[in-house]
């Protein structure tokens, strides 16, 4: 009783008590998923015997032309994507936002979409992008191809334009969706106010609907790249073994039957998580910077 | 001399109810002028129709001489204020302000000289560097004010920017406005559903009713002298009692009352504000009643009386006013403050 | 003008589930004929067989006890989130965003020995526990958001009223903030129900869900096993979505969008 009443009326045990189990996730699973990945990716063995602290994974995959050419590809995959993915959501948002009874529809058909896996996602672009797919057949149809031959690769390609257009599809629903959710009555206030102190249409997307949309927006962006610099089934299914992107290249190491290729595996993993964070940061500090010339 | 701003037959149906309904006004350049009316009237569609966001139905909008009617809302020559204070949350104070003027591609250096007079006018010298989140209700709206200000408008409309702001703060911003107004001489409609309000800041009342005209006048004549029941009504007169109204006067509860009831014959309505009545009784019009209760009011007893016939009279008078309840008193009627109305034309 | 443009995005948006649709039933579709040449029941055989039964129900038994499991620890979280204010709230916050930032691959590969180790890999609770490191920071952040804008005061009124704690939570706390929670429940399923990677990983191609069959079909280049698969896999949850959205209205839109999988 006097412990239970101690941990209840000290709010630092109290919110101890409330945080333990969403930290204890994260703790063991997260931050120790990552620990284990860096010390295996530095000679720590933990279930065979023979464990010394070395760079040799490092330097074996810097050399690695797998490795090489992966960083590129995932830094263009990702960037690309998201960049396609917001200027086409907020577009769509902008036209969705005035439609009336059609707002409700489409904001319907955007969410209808997230909830698609992008699983199933990457198996409609290969059926509707590869050589024998809808596309392909439709430009025979109107004879802009003779054959699936001419029809140029978009999967399976070196580009990864199979890739892009797999998260494009999928991702620029969830970016109108979030723009859409920030298109609020409050949003239209204010562009009336803008209006009555001389705002053209232009003006008034340029210097209060886009700046109003900037925070919401450029969170979810962060979110895109993310995902999209560290999915591995769409890669996978929709690109080449080789190059392939890092999230690829690190689950082929690690399913190499010889077991010493695991250290690379692991340093690859690394690689890609200190990727991720560091687009992460970099375009968090951008949006901040971008923020204060403003003002 | 031209008016600054005249609506004519403007209309506006939402469904089948007619939010604003053929009106009709005319505002002198200089003017400062209140749109009064309960929520509901049509006086904010009206405000909005003058600013261009809601288009009429029928009707034009004219401002200095030239048509606006079909002039779209960012280039008519008027700044609308709202009830909020709707300042843009990602600009500072400054560029709130100098937002108007960047629009119409002023170069930086004029919009920096009209941006610090505007602050000063407002009293927000030293502020232009904060963001709205950091300022308090009241601070929030001299932004709003010098933000349409600042753009010289032909018409000021103001469409309640003070309710969300309490009682001494909404005293102290209608003093700023009617300073502001008189210095620049812009013509104002202030529209607002609170006639202390109206009473205080304006120089002409425009009383709306479901989306018409019900009365128009100065502030006094408004009070003492409304010209229909309705208006007495909204403006707060309390007192209505019935009798029968002839040429010389107004009969209540068996006693001739010698005011002027115009040409209203028959059955009519006596209005009179609680505190014109006086006790004792100066005026040669008086009435007897019963007193049936007294209630301390701070500044005054607020006291109710029977008639003979058994209607009640409310009475605010002086504190320290000889009254016992259930004793009978003789009040005076002031002819010139009693207005009387044929029955049913409420 | 607006309507046309609508329309054609509309149509962009649905055109590639189209093909899954038209292949499902497909006997056989030879290139370059625009429709399929011959129909078959095939697609639905191989979506109503045992094999797809048991997948469905694996699937259906991890995303479910996911949903649960996030709700149940990211409920307290969300509170401390939403309703304190203390020094280190800025590291909770950022551990919570860090797990949706870094690719689970990158995560799950170095614990899969020692899920080995703990007995928990190739189980479905092995795969529940790993897919909570995706979905709790959701859900914590979820349920962070609700109780910020949930007035505490209401608790203190049942308290003194005579509700207990416990009582006060469950009968003030949980129902108000009940579509928060329907939100959360069905954004960490949605996540679980899509996941492929990490199960793979634990489940060691012995937990067999939807997604991890869904990828053998696609990899045996059979396209209509394929498309029926893909219809089994996605229209659950593209229902829930648009059941739920209806329930929950405008709100549930912009978490449903936080859907990553």
């Amino acid at each position: 009783m006097t412990f239970v009443h101690a941990v209840t009326s000290s709010p630092v045990m109290r919110r101890a008590v409330l945080l333990a189990p969403a930290m204890l996730v994260i703790g063991v699973f997260f931050i120790g998923g990552l620990a284990q990945a860096l010390a295996q990716s530095l000679g720590q063995q933990p279930l065979l015997g023979d464990s010394r602290w070395s760079f040799d994974a490092y330097r074996s995959a810097a050399t690695d032309p797998a490795v090489r050419s992966s960083i590129g590809l995932t830094l263009r995959i990702g960037i690309l994507s998201t960049l396609l993915a917001t200027v086409l959501g907020v577009g769509c948002a902008l036209v969705v936002r005035r439609l009336g009874s059609g707002r409700v529809w489409m904001t319907r058909l955007f969410q209808g979409t997230l909830a698609v896996p992008h699983l199933v996602g990457a198996l409609c672009i290969s059926l509707l992008l590869s050589p024998t797919g809808q596309v392909s057949r439709v430009a025979h149809a109107i004879g802009l191809v003779d054959g699936s031959q001419q029809f140029p690769a978009l999967v399976q390609d070196g580009f990864g334009w199979g890739i892009i257009a797999e998260y494009v599809w999928k991702e620029t629903p969830f970016m109108a969706v979030i723009a859409l959710a920030a298109m609020t009555a409050d949003l239209n206030r204010l562009e009336d106010v803008s209006r009555t102190l001389g705002a053209a249409r232009w003006q008034r997307l340029r210097h209060v609907t886009l700046p109003m949309l900037d925070a919401p927006v450029g969170a979810a962006a962060i979110l895109v790249l993310a995902f999209t610099m560290g999915s591995y089934e769409v890669p996978v299914l929709l690109g080449r073994p080789f190059p392939a992107p890092l999230s690829v290249v690190t689950y082929q190491s690690f399913s190499d039957t010889d077991l010493t290729s695991r250290p690379q595996a692991m340093a690859v993993a690394v690689l890609l998580a200190t990727l991720t964070t560091i687009i992460a940061g970099l375009y968090l500090m951008l949006v901040q910077l971008s923020r204060r010339r403003r003002t | 001399m031209r008016p600054a701003l005249q609506v004519s037959g403007l209309t506006k149906r939402f469904g089948q109810t007619h939010a604003v309904d053929a009106l009709d006004l005319t505002f002198a350049p200089g003017s400062f002028t209140s749109l009064l009316g309960p929520s509901g009237c049509g006086k904010s569609t009206t405000l909005q129709m003058i600013a261009g966001l809601i288009p009429p139905d029928l009707g034009t909008v004219t401002v200095d001489g030239s048509d606006m009617t079909h002039v779209s809302p960012e280039r008519r020559p008027i700044s609308l204020v709202f009830q909020k204070p709707l300042l843009f949350p990602h600009l500072t104070v400054e560029q709130n302000i100098g937002f108007g003027l960047r629009m119409q591609h002023v170069p930086r250096a004029v919009i920096a000289d009209s941006v610090a007079e505007m602050l000063e006018q407002v009293r927000l010298t030293g502020l232009g560097g904060r963001r709205p989140h950091e300022l308090s209700g009241g601070q929030e709206q001299r932004v709003a004010l010098a933000r349409a200000l600042v753009l010289r408008p032909a018409v000021l409309l103001l469409d309640e920017p003070f309710s969300q702001l309490d009682a001494t703060l909404r005293i102290e911003m209608r003093r700023l406005v009617r300073e502001l107004h008189d210095s620049t001489g812009v013509s104002t409609v202030f529209v607002t559903h609170d006639q202390d309000e109206a009473v205080d800041i304006a120089d002409e009342i425009v009383l709306m009713l479901d989306g018409r005209v019900e009365a128009q006048g100065s502030p006094e004549r408004l009070f003492e002298a409304p010209p229909t029941l309705a208006t007495a009504r909204f403006l707060g007169v309390a007192n209505e009692l019935f009798g029968h109204a002839h040429a010389g006067g107004f009969r209540l509860a068996g006693t001739d009352l010698a005011t002027d009831s115009g040409a209203v014959r028959g059955e009519a309505v006596l209005t009179i504000r609680p505190e014109a009545v006086e006790l004792p009784a100066r005026s040669a019009t008086r009435h007897a009643l019963i007193v049936e209760s007294v209630r301390f009011a701070g500044t005054f007893l607020a006291a109710t009386g029977r008639t003979v016939d058994g209607q009640l009279m409310t009475l605010h008078l002086p504190v320290g006013a000889p009254l016992v309840v259930g004793e009978a008193i003789e009040v005076g009627l002031p002819a010139d403050r009693c207005s009387v109305f044929a029955r049913g034309t409420a | 003008m607006r309507r046309f443009v609508a329309i054609t995005i509309a149509a962009i948006v649905i055109a590639p589930l189209v093909g899954l649709i038209l292949w499902s039933g497909a006997r056989s579709w030879p290139y370059p004929d625009l429709l399929p040449a011959e129909g078959t029941t095939r697609g639905l055989d191989l979506v109503t067989s045992s094999g797809s039964w048991e997948a469905l129900v694996t699937s259906v038994v991890i995303a479910t006890s996911v949903a649960i499991l996030s709700s149940i620890i990211g409920l307290p979280a969300g509170r401390v989130i939403g309703l304190h204010r203390f020094r280190g709230r800025r590291l909770v916050q950022l551990c919570l965003i860090a797990p949706v930032i870094v690719p689970g691959i990158a995560v799950t590969l170095g614990l899969q020995v020692f899920f080995i180790r703990w007995g928990l890999s190739e189980s479905i609770l092995g795969v529940v526990l790993v897919q909570l490191v995706l979905t709790v920071p959701y859900a914590a952040t979820i349920l962070g958001a609700a109780f910020e804008g949930f007035d505490v005061d209401l608790e203190r009124q049942a308290r003194v009223l005579g509700a207990g704690a416990w009582r006060a939570t469950t009968l003030v706390t949980v129902p108000v903030l009940a579509p928060a929670l329907a939100a959360s429940a069905l954004l960490t399923f949605l996540i679980s129900w899509s996941e492929y990677i990490l199960t793979l990983l634990i489940g060691g191609g012995q937990v067999q869900t939807l997604p991890l069959m869904l990828f053998a079909a696609i990899g045996s280049s059979d396209s209509t096993a394929a498309a029926a698969l893909g219809l089994l896999v996605v229209a659950p949850p593209v229902l829930l979505v648009v059941l739920i959205s209806r329930l929950l209205r405008g709100r549930a839109g912009l978490l449903i969008g936080m859907v990553r999988s």
